[in-house]
């Protein structure tokens, strides 16, 4: 791959860093370790995520000179994977804490990608004493093997023993977001083809001020939509 | 099997339908010269498509050319010129087939039996050059047919566990296309997702004949469907939970898809990607699901 961190964004030279910094937001959202879980394929995105923020990095330095720095900077903060890191580290202990420690090693075990052996472990686990940990490193498993549906089903189970698990809640969440037909985790805006915006364009923001609009409308016309404001 | 993976036409830029019409030109005529005129009439959208990925993403580009076109003698088109990727993509063409003619020789009991008898003949001599050129991709399709016939002998309900073998399959056939080992790795699960879309909405697409003929499909043992007029309602809970299932593994297919470092091209795959395969999917759920309405 070329280091030009034009290229690596994907913007001309003469792009404005109001430009440049929507790519860059477009370009995080993508690659953001978040869409990729257990997935194989996390530490190419993570790779891939360091790449655009270098290339991020020195364009804003490179035009931060140029200009007398009249751009106050960054303003989004380069987005660290190391960050991520920790924030995830920590939810796994919070969440195995309480139950077996074998559960922390066949986590360690899926995360990196010893999945026979993983399922091995998983097995070993006796039928009575399968809780809601277990459902959801199974469904875990299956995901990292690329098995999606029946990863659902687990996560699904996972969900239902235990639904103030936040960690639970947050990935069945993102299977049925992706199952209704939307592309990658919750929120993004989806996999647009041509800048034009995919399916879930009109987000709950969107839908509240519009309502407010139609309020004001009513109330200038004599009307109310909404009676309490 | 064949033809899933397609542009949505529509949303195609008149210069994009030409590179993708040019490359499908040029597939046919290498098929042609190296395996023979008739294996030519096999050619498929999948195997454009897997062309068009592998252009995509090498370093230097490769050339078009003006030629006859054997169908239409009156016309020259514009070919893409024969290349490593297009003969990569003419083998795995020739295998693929071949692999389908044989599943079919088994699924089907009745008239149809012979008639894919008849097509093995054709399809025999450029196959086994194949397997001498290309040792790996006979490794793989010889996997394939076993561990499927495995998968249907145990009758799972499982939909990830009966779409293993051709996804594996597919995902090992992508990642030869780069060198790079963080690119193959992402095209490996590309692929793997892809051959598993296609595996899954090919099931979808037979689902009355393989009721009518008794044939494994993990979809009807799944939602344990017996007739088409008694289980009617199951039947209906069946395709939406189909759709669930193939977008959750487009989304998939996306998030890879996006890892890929796609050099050139990227707009005919990003139509291909994003909206054709769901495109064809709605298309063959509603096709199915009029037979019940009209039931």
């Amino acid at each position: 791959m070329s280091n030009d961190p034009y290229l690596v964004l994907g913007v001309t030279r003469d792009a404005t860093m109001s430009e440049i910094k929507a790519v860059y937001r477009g370009l995080v959202k993508k690659y953001h370790p978040d869409n990729y879980g257990d997935s194989p394929l996390s530490d190419v995105a993570t790779e891939k995520m360091q790449e655009v923020n270098e290339a991020y990095d020195s364009i804003v330095s490179e035009k931060k000179t140029s200009s007398d720095g009249s751009h106050s900077g960054q303003g989004y903060g380069s987005y660290s994977s190391t960050d991520y890191n920790k924030s995830y580290e920590k939810s796994y202990s919070k969440s195995t804490g309480n139950s077996s420690s074998n559960y922390a090693y066949i986590r360690s075990l899926i995360h990196s990608n010893s999945l026979v052996k993983a399922e091995d472990e998983l097995a070993k686990v006796p039928e009575n004493i399968r809780d809601a940990e277990w459902h959801f490193l199974k469904g875990s498993l299956y995901f990292a093997r690329g098995w999606v549906d029946d990863a659902t089903g687990q996560f699904e189970t996972a969900f239902k023993m235990n639904p103030n698990n936040p960690e639970y809640r947050a990935v069945y969440n993102r299977m049925m977001y992706q199952r209704q037909g939307n592309y990658g985790s919750g929120g993004y805006g989806g996999g647009s083809y041509r800048g034009g915006r995919g399916a879930g364009g009109c987000s709950g923001c969107d839908m509240c001020s519009s309502l407010l609009c139609a309020d004001c409308c009513c109330e200038c016309m004599g009307g109310d939509l909404i009676s309490c404001c | 099997m064949f033809g899933y993976i397609q542009p949505y036409k529509p949303d195609l830029r008149i210069r994009e339908f030409d590179i993708y019409k040019s490359i499908y030109c040029g597939l046919c005529k290498d098929m042609g010269r190296i395996y023979g005129r008739i294996s030519r009439f096999f050619l498929s959208y999948d195997f454009t498509f897997l062309t068009l990925l592998s252009i995509s993403m090498t370093e230097e580009s490769r050339g078009f050319e003006k030629s006859m076109c054997s169908f239409n003698f009156m016309k020259k088109k514009t070919c893409l010129k024969s290349c490593d990727d297009l003969s990569y993509s003419a083998a795995v063409a020739i295998i693929m087939i071949d692999h389908k003619i044989k599943d079919d020789i088994l699924d089907y009991k009745n008239y149809k039996s012979y008639i894919y008898k008849f097509l093995n003949i054709f399809i025999k001599k450029s196959s086994k050059k194949v397997k001498e050129n290309h040792k790996f991709l006979d490794d793989i399709m010889c996997n394939l047919m076993d561990m499927q016939l495995y998968c249907e002998s145990q009758k799972s309900n499982s939909l990830d566990f009966s779409a293993d073998s051709t996804a594996t399959a597919m995902g090992l056939i992508m990642e030869n296309l780069s060198n790079n080992i963080s690119q193959s790795k992402v095209l490996n699960r590309f692929g793997y997702f892809l051959g598993k879309w296609v595996y899954l909405i090919d099931a979808i697409d037979d689902i009355y004949s393989d009721l009518a003929c008794k044939n494994y499909n993990p979809f009807l043992i799944k939602f344990d469907i017996r007739d088409i007029k008694q289980d009617r309602d199951n039947l209906f809970k069946l395709f939406s939970y189909a759709e669930n299932t193939l977008n959750l593994i487009i989304s998939q297919i996306i998030l890879s898809f996006e890892l890929l470092n796609i050099i050139r091209h990227k707009e005919i795959l990003d139509n291909i990607i994003y909206i054709g395969l769901k495109n064809v999917q709605k298309n063959v759920i509603k096709k199915r699901r009029l037979v019940l309405d009209v039931k």
